[in-house]
């Protein structure tokens, strides 16, 4: 095998490093303001991608144009839903929310089931079908400014958390839910609009990734498999671990397929998570 | 400024207190003293509007606040500087002091606050940059003290602010709140170190059970024979 071919898949799998990454981070977000694991997060996103699809076959919308419009849709979506939908299960317990989270994967899936059918779609942009020719690289188009426009979506979400009162505020609910109450803060507003940003950041994601991916209904659950194990390699809310994870995800999935065919590649992920959990249980950057 | 009459209030079903009337005037130092579990903890919270009550009134400013929540209280002028400290343990001291003045009545004072807060603990100043996790018991007195300061209250309410501190740290905590108060601030201050309390405080409550059982000017509950028997006899 020629090194060309071996950089093509390493660059290619950093770049949906990038975009693993992106969706972890959102699954982080979600987690942190209520402890809700959201087992239909890859759902959400597909979602958005079926969204980016009506937008073009009713408004013929290119999805990078419709991407601003789906990131507040889905952060209205997100900020309702938990006002009314997962605020109240969650008074239950944690294990009620995750039981409404596997809820509405199958709500999603039988929705976009019942709407778009189960063939295969894709959707066509700008970009699709482009590629940029660097020799001896070939990047797809749609890809490389996915994964760019990931980056630097995660930078904004790192600046907004970690250098902005509302960042402080949402920090502070995580790290003592009482002594933030004692601040003054609304914690119940703080949450709605963090879960909002949380599924607004998958409205967009869906919206500017959608032209690399062929879509199906059940396709969220990939993506929210692979945003648990990148977040729990990463170490729970570290932005540098979840980029190094999502990194190392990418690219040893990128390369196992390469070298030892699909079935194999999809397994590496797993056996990664296996392998740090074994030798560092709170992944690689978490805090004790 | 802040009037409470018969307040009943607890967790859950269970009543902590019985019917508490309390009262503090502006300026003033008020001592609120009581051995663990006599209900200290429980009216502090009640007041802060971290737990609410099932009866009874708590008038600030003419204002009632009963059941209305924490941020009603922030945004009355209440601050609670919280019993074992509750510091926000992964954010630097500056992060955990901006929080402090976090809510919209305090937002735009924030600089100045900040200002006082580090000539009153010049130790903040100097940690300004570290983890709250990583400081020690005084510092992280310290810190939600200055956080609690950072509110702009007009009522600052203390629990407990001398456990677990070293006598020296003890006599620097209590100094730098008696200057508060002498600049003006109002403070209730709820402690089991009765000696100490009654020497910094105008006037005094003691709590028993859930109830007042005492009350007076801070001198006279100090050498009144039912205290001294019931709590000093033990120091």
């Amino acid at each position: 095998m020629s090194g060309e071919v071996l950089l093509q898949a390493t660059v290619q799998g950093l770049q949906m490093g990038a975009i693993y990454a992106l969706i972890a981070l959102s699954m982080t977000l979600i987690f942190s303001v209520g402890g809700l694991l959201n087992f239909a997060h890859g759902d959400f996103m597909a979602l958005a991608m079926y969204g980016a699809l009506a937008l073009y076959q009713s408004f013929a919308l290119d999805a990078y144009a419709a991407a601003p419009l789906l990131f507040f849709g889905f952060f209205l979506l997100g900020f309702l839903m938990f006002r009314r939908l997962v605020q109240p299960v969650l008074a239950a317990g944690v294990l009620a929310g995750a039981q409404l989270t596997l809820g509405l994967v199958f709500v999603q899936e039988n929705f976009l089931l019942m709407v778009f059918g189960g063939d295969y779609l894709s959707v066509p942009t700008v970009l699709s079908n482009k590629n940029l020719v660097i020799p001896p690289l070939t990047m797809p188009w749609p890809l490389l400014v996915g994964s760019l426009l990931a980056v630097v979506l995660a930078a904004i979400l790192y600046v907004v958390l970690m250098r902005t009162d509302f960042g402080r505020q949402v920090r502070a609910i995580t790290q003592n839910s009482d002594a933030a109450a004692l601040m003054g803060i609304r914690i119940d507003r703080i949450q709605a609009i963090a879960f909002g940003i949380g599924i607004g950041l998958l409205g967009l994601t869906g919206a500017i990734i959608v032209a690399q991916f062929t879509l199906t209904p059940a396709m969220g659950l990939d993506f929210t498999l692979i945003a648990l194990i990148v977040m729990v390699i990463g170490g729970l809310g570290s932005f540098a671990g979840s980029m190094i994870a999502g990194a190392i995800i990418g690219v040893s999935e990128s390369l196992g397929s390469l070298l030892y065919g699909g079935t194999v590649g999809a397994m590496i992920p797993y056996a990664i998570l296996v392998l740090v959990l074994l030798f560092r249980p709170h992944g690689l950057m978490g805090e004790h | 400024m802040l009037e409470i009459s018969g307040l009943v209030s607890g967790y859950g079903r269970i009543s902590i207190l019985h019917g508490i009337d309390l009262r503090v005037e502006k300026g003033e130092l008020v001592a609120l003293v009581g051995v663990n579990g006599a209900g200290k903890t429980t009216l502090m919270k009640t007041i802060a509007g971290l737990i609410r009550s099932t009866a009874g009134r708590i008038a600030f400013e003419g204002l009632e606040i009963a059941g209305e929540g924490a941020e009603r209280a922030v945004a009355a002028g209440i601050a609670l500087v919280p019993e074992g400290r509750m510091v926000f343990p992964r954010m630097t001291v500056w992060e955990n002091l901006m929080l402090g003045g976090v809510h919209p009545r305090a937002r735009p004072y924030r600089e100045a606050t900040l200002e006082r807060i580090f000539d009153l603990f010049p130790r903040l100043a100097e940690r300004r940059d570290q983890k709250a996790a990583t400081m020690s018991g005084g510092e992280q007195q310290m810190l939600v003290i200055g956080r609690g300061l950072m509110a702009q209250p007009k009522l600052l309410i203390l629990d407990e602010p001398s456990l677990g501190l070293s006598p020296l740290l003890v006599q620097e905590t209590y100094g730098a709140l008696r200057k508060l108060n002498a600049d003006g601030l109002t403070i209730l201050l709820a402690e089991q170190n009765v000696k100490l309390s009654l020497a910094v405080s105008n006037r005094g409550y003691v709590i028993e059970n859930g109830k007042i059982v005492l009350t007076g000017a801070s001198s006279d509950l100090a050498h009144d024979p039912a205290t001294r028997k019931a709590y000093l006899g033990r120091l």
